[in-house]
């Protein structure tokens, strides 16, 4: 398929899907309510056919995809990625901004391959002046459809930016932090970062590859949960300044909380994930604020047609469907196990000492909810993963069940330790900061062995990592559509009508 | 006996009503199915799902290629999804795969992903194949490849000469054309450290030493004589033996 009408295929294509559901949901409330069927099938079609409009609007103002052919001069403008040395030259991965001599902005990902001189580091702005190589893989995998892999060959000059605030601090809070701990130790600081911002880029590749392979490799990526710390963490000393805000309090609250979340985004990089999660908090926060609904189909909605509006370019990456697709295999398992387990905690208006027996009680029952619930998102995750990267991690639920909560203490203990890092390093001369921000790295690193001693036993487990083989869309989309169906399932049953009426008789009755 | 009470019972809709007659007093209705049985469900489409592909995975590959409990091939988006941090996939060079930037007279020029065991023909098959059959004969199908490595398959020669006359050492940029014809041959006496960097494993380290061999004992006299140099040995010149020569009118040097 030709690089320039990719852009509009992908309009087609999802003008296409789009309209297809339309029709099934509009024929299902035919069936249940038939005044809503036709409208809603309008409704939309026309969504869709603005959504494709405004999307090729954007991508002729900002393209996706490279401006000039194969083979013709040109000059790039992004930001990187990530690195990788090789033998005769350097990978820089490259988030394009713009391209041109005139610098027209557009927003795609390149593979730069650049000579091997210069060392270069993530979140580098450069500069680079060379021709695209164009890739001619033989078996076009689901990721080479959703996000062409475009080959760049030239030479890299760096830039100075002024944007690259967020970036310094994480680095220069990550720098802090090594230096009060131990040589030995540094790895696991890099790696408490990543679980706290989602900079994964340092990390080894064995690392990655074991958190990879034991299901996990979400906990090295910021997502909602990150979102949502922060937001808990940031609304703690507001509790005291919300009396200051006097009648404008729930307004200030509003204002005080977006502007967290998205400094917030901004310190994890901006990645799609956090990007999304960003969208779904703020839509959250908003809709609270003005009464709507914030269900959790509500928000995911919401959150994707915000982000579709705000980034229309970035919507089919395989990380923006993974997030989106995670945050729904969420939704659903919680709708379907975490509500008989809320219903069966009774309120305790009073409280009192539990003993031994029903703290077991409540433990297993709680482990248990999270196996399952755990169990039930895997399940939806399989085929999508299946389907895009051909593999399967069997024992990601057990994982999560473990690691979950160890990651949950992580991030308010190596956000502490980062501010007394950062604290430490600027006032030299303080020592008590320095031993405190000593003694919680010793706690975190110590916490982020464990976590690592667990991933890497997982990992080595037999079939830890199974290679599938290629799953066609349909195929994925049946097993979804399948286990959705499994979640609502209705079986019809014979009420027989002389015992109903019996019963209603001694009901009455009595 | 149980029938006198129904005088308690509300009058009841008028489509409940059953028709006269009828015996039997059953109606057919729908009810949620209990929710554990639910979660049941969903993971068993998923335990399905799963076990198909596994089955139908060893089908497929009856050697046992489906690789339970190793690492997935990122295919050519290795590098992107090595920064995508929820979607790490791991290096293609421990899967065994290489990539090739093939270029020239080929139907798809570009970069190819083949094994690393693969050869310069399966490169150039990756790539389309020769987009004239004449240019087979500008190429040695049969040299071992190496990652990151540039080939470029020259147009076949016509009937005055060999493509336009330029020889690879002469074209900017230019990698390995692999042309036995003696006047593609790269002249190890004159030709310079870009010129021999082009030879298949020949980098500026060891195109350095070549030179200063060169230039400390005279010319090589023929191929026997360039293995004296050090790191090479004679399955590098095996390799060398159809792409080198050694001043005019000795192709090979008398190897």
């Amino acid at each position: 398929m030709s690089y320039r009408c990719v852009n509009c295929v992908q309009a087609i294509w999802v003008a296409c899907c789009s309209a297809g559901i339309g029709a099934v949901l509009g024929l299902l409330f035919r069936w249940r309510h038939k005044s809503y069927g036709l409208k809603l099938v309008l409704v939309i079609v026309v969504l869709a056919i603005g959504a494709c409009s405004y999307g090729l609007i954007y991508a002729r103002l900002c393209p996706g995809r490279p401006a000039v052919e194969p083979g013709v001069y040109t000059t790039l403008t992004g930001v990187i990625e990530s690195v990788t040395q090789k033998q005769r030259n350097t990978e820089l991965w490259l988030e394009v901004t713009s391209e041109g001599e005139l610098r027209q902005p557009c927003r795609f990902r390149v593979l730069a391959l650049v000579p091997v001189s210069t060392v270069w580091q993530t979140g580098q702005l450069v500069r680079v002046n060379g021709i695209y190589v164009l890739s001619v893989s033989k078996n076009q995998s689901v990721l080479d459809m959703l996000a062409p892999l475009w080959l760049f060959r030239g030479k890299a000059y760096p830039m100075t930016t002024g944007h690259a605030w967020f970036t310094d601090t994480g680095a220069a809070a990550l720098a802090a932090m090594q230096k009060t701990v131990s040589t030995n130790r540094v790895a696991s600081a890099t790696l408490a970062e990543s679980i706290v911002i989602g900079r994964s880029a340092p990390i080894a590749n064995t690392t990655q590859s074991a958190f990879l392979a034991a299901g996990v490799a979400h906990l090295l990526a910021a997502s909602g949960a990150n979102v949502t710390f922060a937001l808990r963490l940031a609304l703690m000393p507001w509790q005291f300044a919300a009396r200051a805000a006097g009648r404008w309090r729930k307004t200030a609250r509003c204002v005080y909380a977006l502007a967290v979340i998205w400094v917030f985004a901004a310190l994890c990089g901006g990645t799609l994930s956090i990007l999304r999660a960003a969208f779904a908090a703020s839509y959250r926060i908003l809709a609270t604020s003005l009464g709507r609904s914030v269900g959790g189909g509500v928000t995911l909605t919401a959150s994707c047609l915000l982000f579709a509006i705000a980034l229309p370019a970035d919507f089919t990456q395989p990380s923006t469907l993974l997030s989106m697709f995670a945050t729904f295999a969420v939704c659903e398992a919680t709708d379907l196990v975490e509500a008989s387990h809320v219903r069966a905690q009774a309120p305790n208006p009073s409280p009192s000492w539990l003993s031994f027996p029903k703290i077991v009680n409540t433990l297993w029952r709680t482990m248990f909810h999270s196996v399952t619930t755990s169990l039930v998102v895997d399940a939806y995750l399989l085929p999508v993963v299946w389907w895009m990267f051909g593999q399967w991690t069997p024992y990601s639920a057990i994982a999560t069940v473990l690691l979950e909560p160890m990651a949950a203490w992580l991030l308010p203990l190596t956000v502490i330790w980062a501010a007394l890092s950062l604290c430490a390093s600027l006032l030299a001369q303080n020592m008590i900061l320095f031993d405190l921000a000593h003694a919680c790295g010793i706690l975190d690193t110590n916490l982020v062995s464990i976590v690592m001693a667990i991933v890497q036993t997982i990992a080595h487990w037999p079939w830890s990592l199974v290679q599938m083989p290629p799953l066609p869309l349909p195929a994925a989309l049946l097993c979804v559509i399948a286990m959705a169906c499994c979640r609502r399932l209705h079986l019809p049953y014979i009420a027989n009508r002389r015992l109903r009426i019996q019963s209603r008789v001694n009901r009455q009755t009595i | 006996m149980q029938d006198r009470h129904l005088w308690l019972v509300e009058p009841e809709p008028e489509h409940d009503r059953e028709a006269p007659g009828e015996g039997r007093m059953l109606q057919v209705g729908l009810r949620p199915l209990n929710r554990w049985w639910r979660v049941v469900g969903v993971l068993m489409v998923a335990l399905c799902a799963a076990g198909l592909g596994i089955f139908f995975g060893h089908s497929a590959n009856p050697k046992g290629s489906v690789n339970l409990g190793t690492k997935a091939l990122g295919t050519s988006l290795q590098a992107r999804v090595s920064t995508n941090n929820a979607t790490t996939a791991n290096d293609g060079e421990a899967l065994g795969t290489i990539e090739v930037d093939v270029h020239g007279d080929v139907r798809r020029p570009g970069v190819v992903q083949v094994l690393s065991t693969a050869r310069v023909g399966d490169a150039i098959r990756a790539a389309g194949g020769f987009l004239h059959a004449a240019d087979a004969a500008t190429v040695n199908q049969a040299a071992l490849l190496w990652d990151g490595e540039e080939i470029d398959v020259l147009a076949s020669a016509p009937a005055g000469g060999i493509g336009d006359g330029t020889a690879p050492s002469q074209i900017p940029g230019a990698a390995r054309g692999f042309a036995s014809p003696t006047s593609m041959r790269i002249d190890v006496n004159t030709a310079d450290a870009a010129t021999l960097e082009t030879l298949p494993g020949v980098g500026p380290k060891r195109a350095a030493e070549i030179i200063a061999y060169r230039t400390a004992h005279g010319p090589f006299a023929n191929l026997q004589s360039l293995g004296q140099v050090r790191g090479i040995g004679p399955k590098t010149l095996a390799k060398w033996q159809s792409l080198l020569s050694f001043g005019v009118g000795s192709p090979a040097g008398g190897a």
